[in-house]
């Protein structure tokens, strides 16, 4: 059975390859409406995804930043950092304490003003350089290295002085581990590890640090930070922290609105699409219809000939089928060349214009493969157009001349 | 070959009636059998009946309800037509295929094929593709020269030639023609009878032809079945006899 439809198949490719200008024409209505759709659908991914990855490429767009001063403890740090929507949290030390002073170790008098951000391994604000953060080695901001004339791999000194009554300086030997690139932070900061931070802040409160030998009141037992450093896994995780933190009371600001901004931009963009494209279907889908069914109707003696000579009544229906699957093939290669080549086209002479040298058509292989899904499913309900007139079709027309 | 015993057809009190025209035609089959290897010219005018007992021979044309006997004895078993024209038509396009060759006034080719696809076309669609015998019937039948040609591209007298070589190429046990020679010159008209009684007897099918030329049956000696119409209540009623 599977054997003579094949046969019916390769009838029905014969057929077309002998009107191959007609099937021609047919092919090119498919391309025709399907080309511009897929530069339209390019253009689209390509817009959105060129917002999309600014907002991706820019780690400010995830941060979470609290306003305020409040007390959080290890374990709520713990807790957030173990959120799979958390991408990298650490505690902020009271900001007017955390200035501190950094020089070379020769030099221990003058020194460059600099501020103290907890960071670490997985600190979006420093990519991969994170992970050089250690016990003894810190990343410093692009600006202090060039205040202080500092290098990757130089040994530093950092210093903090105790005002008032039991006025101190605390020194810490470290090493520059790498230099954050200039967007990490505009100011001369030091990227350090969270121990070294919570302990020169001890020692600037007053407290004693004797791992360090500095001297002072003895600490509290917990720890409590006021703020925090928070950046979300992904651009999509921002509003739900943004709105769960809310609700916990803290006063928080993120960039959810911008980029739910551009999430509408793209859903919108895709319903109009996806009525363009409904639209589209319908009427090749009707186009394809009608011309399948004349074809029957132009090939009915053929046909009936087939009929007569002993192919079933149902394996006849494969005909219009396969030729509007065959209409569908060829169109669709058609339209996935000349999008292909369009947009390579537009992107080369309009991306530099409009998105600064990002592809500004996108015609992605997921977009080609459901493009030619949904030309065989609308050239197979096309073909099910004429399925009424093939199967009218009686063997004994075919012994007759009419 | 085998040789088969009974007849490959088999018909007692078959009728088809056929409604047209605010006329009533009625064609009445008392008793006929077609021996393997026979021949049969079915002789009439227009309108004697003899076009729809080719039909019901042929399988595409469906008997009155009530007929006694319409067996076609050509495969392992005997196909009882009469009882598959109840059921879907699966079994009669079955036999169609596998055991019936056809030969049409204007040859009937797929005009989007060659010569050659055409040929092999029913050996194919019975699953018994055979290129050899294809060449052979090609260049007995003389259209070797055009077999890669599209069948639209040839001659009159070329289409029922290769027409002839396709009714042939799958071993059917009955051809079945239908004036055959009408649309080639006489001349032609000779040589192509000659051919198809030739090449039927070769591959040992029966052969059974509608014709309206009574010289040329004459000629060439053939049994015929003749038609006896009469007006009764109103209707034309045809009888065969042989």
């Amino acid at each position: 059975m599977s054997g003579r439809l094949a046969l019916v198949a390769r009838l029905a490719v014969a057929d077309a390859a002998h009107d191959r200008r007609l099937f021609g024409c047919f092919a090119l209505t498919v391309a025709a409406v399907m080309a511009p759709l897929l530069l339209l659908l390019g253009l689209k991914t390509g817009v959105v995804e060129h917002l999309l990855d600014e907002l991706r490429a820019d780690p400010a767009t995830r941060e979470v930043i609290h306003r305020g001063h409040r007390a959080f403890d290890a374990d709520w740090f713990a807790r957030m950092a173990a959120r799979p929507d958390v991408a990298f949290v650490v505690p902020r030390t009271r900001e007017l304490s955390l200035s501190i002073d950094v020089g070379r170790p020769e030099d221990p008098i003058r020194g460059q003003r600099a501020e103290l951000v907890v960071s670490g391994a997985g600190d979006p604000l420093l990519g991969a350089l994170g992970a050089a953060i250690g016990a003894d080695s810190v990343v410093i901001s692009e600006r202090l290295a060039r205040q202080g004339g500092f290098a990757a791999g130089q040994a530093i000194l950092l210093w903090a002085v105790r005002a008032g009554a039991a006025r101190a300086r605390a020194d810490v030997s470290l090493r520059v581990a790498a230099i954050a690139p200039a967007r990490a932070s505009e100011r001369a900061a030091v990227f350090a590890p969270l121990g070294l931070v919570a302990d020169i802040e001890d020692f600037l409160e007053g407290r004693a640090v004797p791992a360090r030998g500095w001297q002072g009141v003895e600490p509290p037992a917990a720890r409590l930070f006021p703020s925090f450093r928070l950046y979300a896994a992904s651009i999509d995780d921002v509003a739900r922290l943004d709105a769960e933190l809310t609700a916990a009371g803290l006063n928080v600001e993120t960039n959810a609105g911008a980029i739910a901004w551009t999430r509408r931009l793209d859903a919108n963009l895709t319903v109009l699409f996806a009525i363009l494209l409904a639209c589209a279907a319908v009427g090749v889908g009707m186009a394809l219809g009608a011309s399948l069914w004349a074809n029957v109707e132009r090939k009915r003696r053929s046909l009936s000939l087939l009929r007569l000579m002993g192919f079933g009544r149902h394996a006849l229906a494969v005909f219009p089928l396969a030729q509007g699957a065959l209409v569908a093939g060829l169109g669709w290669l058609a339209a996935a060349g000349v999008a292909a080549a369009v947009a390579a086209g537009m992107n080369v002479a309009l991306a530099e214009t409009y998105l600064g040298g990002a592809a500004l058509c996108r015609v992605r292989a997921v977009d080609l493969a459901v493009a030619l899904a949904l030309a065989l499913a609308l050239a197979l309900a096309a073909g099910l157009a004429a399925l009424r007139p093939i199967l009218a079709i009686e063997p004994a027309e075919g012994l007759r001349e009419t | 070959m085998s040789v088969r015993e009974g007849p490959v057809f088999s018909l007692r009190n078959v009728r088809r009636t056929r409604e047209g025209g605010g006329r009533r035609f009625v064609l009445e089959v008392p008793a006929l059998e077609i021996a393997p290897g026979a021949r049969l010219a079915l002789l009439g005018p227009s309108g004697s009946g003899k076009s729809t007992l080719l039909d019901l021979l042929a399988l595409v044309l469906r008997p009155d309800p009530g007929s006694e006997r319409f067996l076609f004895a050509a495969g392992a078993a005997p196909l009882d037509v009469a009882a598959a024209w109840q059921g879907d038509e699966t079994p009669l396009a079955t036999a169609r295929a596998a055991h019936l060759g056809y030969v049409l006034q204007t040859g009937g080719l797929l005009p989007f094929l060659t010569v050659r696809a055409n040929i092999a076309l029913p050996a194919r669609l019975a699953g018994r593709e055979d290129r050899a015998r294809v060449e052979e019937l090609a260049l007995r039948l003389g259209v070797a020269s055009v077999l890669d040609s599209p069948a639209e591209a040839i001659s009159v007298g070329q289409r029922q030639r290769a027409a002839i070589a396709r009714a042939l190429v799958h071993r059917p046990a009955v051809v079945l023609a239908d004036e055959p020679t009408a649309a080639v010159d006489p001349a032609m008209a000779v040589e192509v009878m000659a051919l198809l009684l030739a090449e039927t007897e070769a591959a040992g099918a029966a052969l059974v032809l509608a014709t309206h030329d009574h010289a040329m049956v004459a000629r060439l000696d053939l049994p015929v079945a003749r038609f006896a119409v009469a007006d009764r209540d109103g209707a034309a009623v045809a009888v065969v006899g042989a």
